[in-house]
């Protein structure tokens, strides 16, 4: 199997191709911080792709409430037993090979879903290899897609809502007495994609021009061995028409093609990110270099808090498939849960965003503004106007400086979209608070 | 007198792991629900939200933040949220969105 380089992963990794990039790569961070659950960016992709006959349970865009939910029900939990059954104890990071943009998270010393693969036996006792698989994955039950968010509804009748005839009977049910946190997911058009490396009619491809992972529905026959093989499973089969489909990026909207939309021909974001109430997503294009690399480009956004800030993190890095969907991690959640989801630079990803830089700050404020993709910010620097306090990790409160900068955004062509200034915080003290600063 | 069933019916079957619609969850241990209370509420106040919209945020059933409101009550969450407010203020942003030829859809 040819080797090809993972820099999320920090090393060389097997994967059935050789390597090759694409020009531009399509990319996005969500702030978990910030979503309400809403579920908006999951209708407005629903009602654009997904509303046909045999693609009913199809949510592209999902929000799972983790750490109890899942949609499939219990994908990552089953995917990361079957990665600690191939190699038990072995799935570790050292982090004491940190080395600049080649490995900024450490070494990943375990065996990814393409590597593990060679360890994992049927009943038969052969291994997968020796079979006709090549990605450590498995096919989710018709249940398991049946119910997006089972499990994370409220047992009990909402106090406020006595006057509701139904909802008497579930009050001595339990409710949930524990952190949550809402976890964003849509296919993240990874690098080296595991549907893609599972599928036996080469029927998946990514585009060099902004590295979207499609399915021909063409070459497709819908063997479902994406399915299998997506370790975040995003690739879905519909037995009307019996091929699989995935998110698509939008890709009308993202080529700028769209003349309703987007007349001057720039790039627009995806429905699930225009549409998101809470401002927690930032998508845009990221230029790729020969070698598979980021180029530099300290100007575009998400390069600058994946690559810069190291504020946003890929989600399980460790399945191998180095995807380009970047988390910026919850900053209330339990330090090992969020290790084992974003990786070991978890803890400082959280730093860096609860009290973050002054262009980091002023950054955050984009998210969420316009519907064209910001390939460009700068920041105007204004005076130091107030301080306002942050909760670390460990609950300690910490100082953050307030400015009255401006940031702009800019869009593919260089134009200025939008212009945000930071004014000074309000203050709104109730009798018992008065005198509190 | 009517016959007893000899096996249980339905629901009051025992649980059964393998079943995939049992009620279950996964116990994930640590975390402080004061803390990620605290937290949300300094988010939403980073963005801009008032008091009474904050606090909106937990007293609709709909957000998974209802479970703190119905564990602790309006009054508790109330207070958390003017204590928050009262440390950090509200940022707040004046926002100049550029005309462009497109249309405005979402
Ligand atoms: S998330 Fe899954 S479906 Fe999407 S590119 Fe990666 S492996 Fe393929
Ligand atoms: S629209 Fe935004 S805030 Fe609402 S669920 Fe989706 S990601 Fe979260």
């Amino acid at each position: 199997m040819p080797r090809v380089y993972n820099w999320q992963l920090g090393r060389e990794m097997l994967y059935p191709y050789q390597e090759r990039h694409p020009r531009r790569q399509f990319a996005f961070v969500f702030n978990i911080n910030r979503c309400i659950g809403c579920q908006t960016c999951t209708m407005a992709c629903k009602s654009t792709w997904t509303f046909a006959r045999g693609q009913e349970y199809m949510w592209w865009n999902n929000v799972e409430s983790k750490p109890y939910g899942g949609y499939p029900q219990f994908w990552d939990q089953k995917l990361l037993a079957l990665l600690e059954r191939a190699n038990p104890g072995g799935q570790v990071w050292n982090l004491r090979r940190q080395d600049g943009e080649r490995s900024p998270y450490g070494v990943f010393e375990g065996k990814t879903i393409f590597e593990a693969i060679s360890e994992e036996q049927n009943e038969e006792g052969e291994t997968f290899q020796e079979t006709s698989g090549r990605v450590l994955g498995y096919l989710p039950s018709d249940q398991e897609w049946e119910a997006p968010n089972i499990y994370e509804d409220t047992p009990r009748r909402p106090e406020n809502h006595r006057h509701l005839p139904w909802g008497g009977v579930g009050e001595s049910l339990p409710a949930h007495q524990t952190w949550f946190f809402h976890l964003q997911r849509i296919c993240n058009h990874c690098t080296y994609p595991g549907c893609l490396a599972a599928c036996p009619r080469q029927a998946i491809y990514k585009r060099q021009e902004d590295g979207v992972v499609l399915i021909d529905q063409e070459r497709c026959r819908g063997y479902r061995k994406c399915v299998e093989g997506c370790p975040y499973k995003k690739s879905m089969y519909r037995g009307t028409t019996r091929t699989s489909e995935k998110c698509i990026a939008c890709y009308p909207r993202l080529e700028g093609r769209d003349s309703v939309i987007t007349p001057d021909g720039v790039p627009i974001e995806t429905r699930c990110m225009a549409a998101c109430v809470g401002k927690i997503r930032m998508q845009g294009l990221v230029k790729i270099a020969r070698d598979g690399a980021w180029a530099p480009d300290p100007e575009n956004p998400i390069y600058y808090m994946v690559k810069e800030e190291k504020v946003a993190l890929p989600l399980y890095p460790q399945f191998g498939t180095e995807p380009n969907g970047y988390y910026i991690p919850p900053r209330w959640v339990p330090l090992d849960y969020l290790t084992q989801m974003f990786g070991p630079e978890a803890e400082r990803a959280v730093e860096a965003y609860v009290c973050p830089s002054r262009r980091m700050l002023a950054l955050l404020q984009l998210f969420r503004v316009s519907q064209r993709i910001i390939f460009g910010f700068k920041l105007v620097e204004g005076k130091k106007i107030a301080e306002s306090e942050a909760t670390l990790l460990n609950g300690k409160k910490k100082t953050l400086e307030i400015f009255n900068d401006t940031v702009i955004g800019y869009d593919s062509k260089g134009r200025e979209i939008v212009q945000l200034t930071v004014e000074e915080p309000v203050f709104e003290r109730s009798p018992e608070h008065y005198n509190s600063i | 007198m009517r016959e007893q069933p000899k096996t249980r019916q339905g629901r009051e079957k025992e649980l059964e792991a393998d079943d995939p619609l049992a009620l279950v969850m996964t116990p994930v241990s640590g975390g402080d629900l004061q803390l990620m209370a605290t937290c949300l509420i300094e988010e939403f106040a980073r963005m801009g939200l008032k008091e009474a919209e904050i606090l909106a945020l937990f007293r609709q059933p709909i957000y998974q933040t209802h479970a703190l409101y119905r564990a602790w009550g309006e009054g508790r969450v109330r207070e958390l949220v003017r204590q928050v407010l009262a440390r950090t203020g509200r940022t707040c942003v004046s926002v100049t969105v550029l005309p462009h030829s497109g249309g405005d859809d979402a």
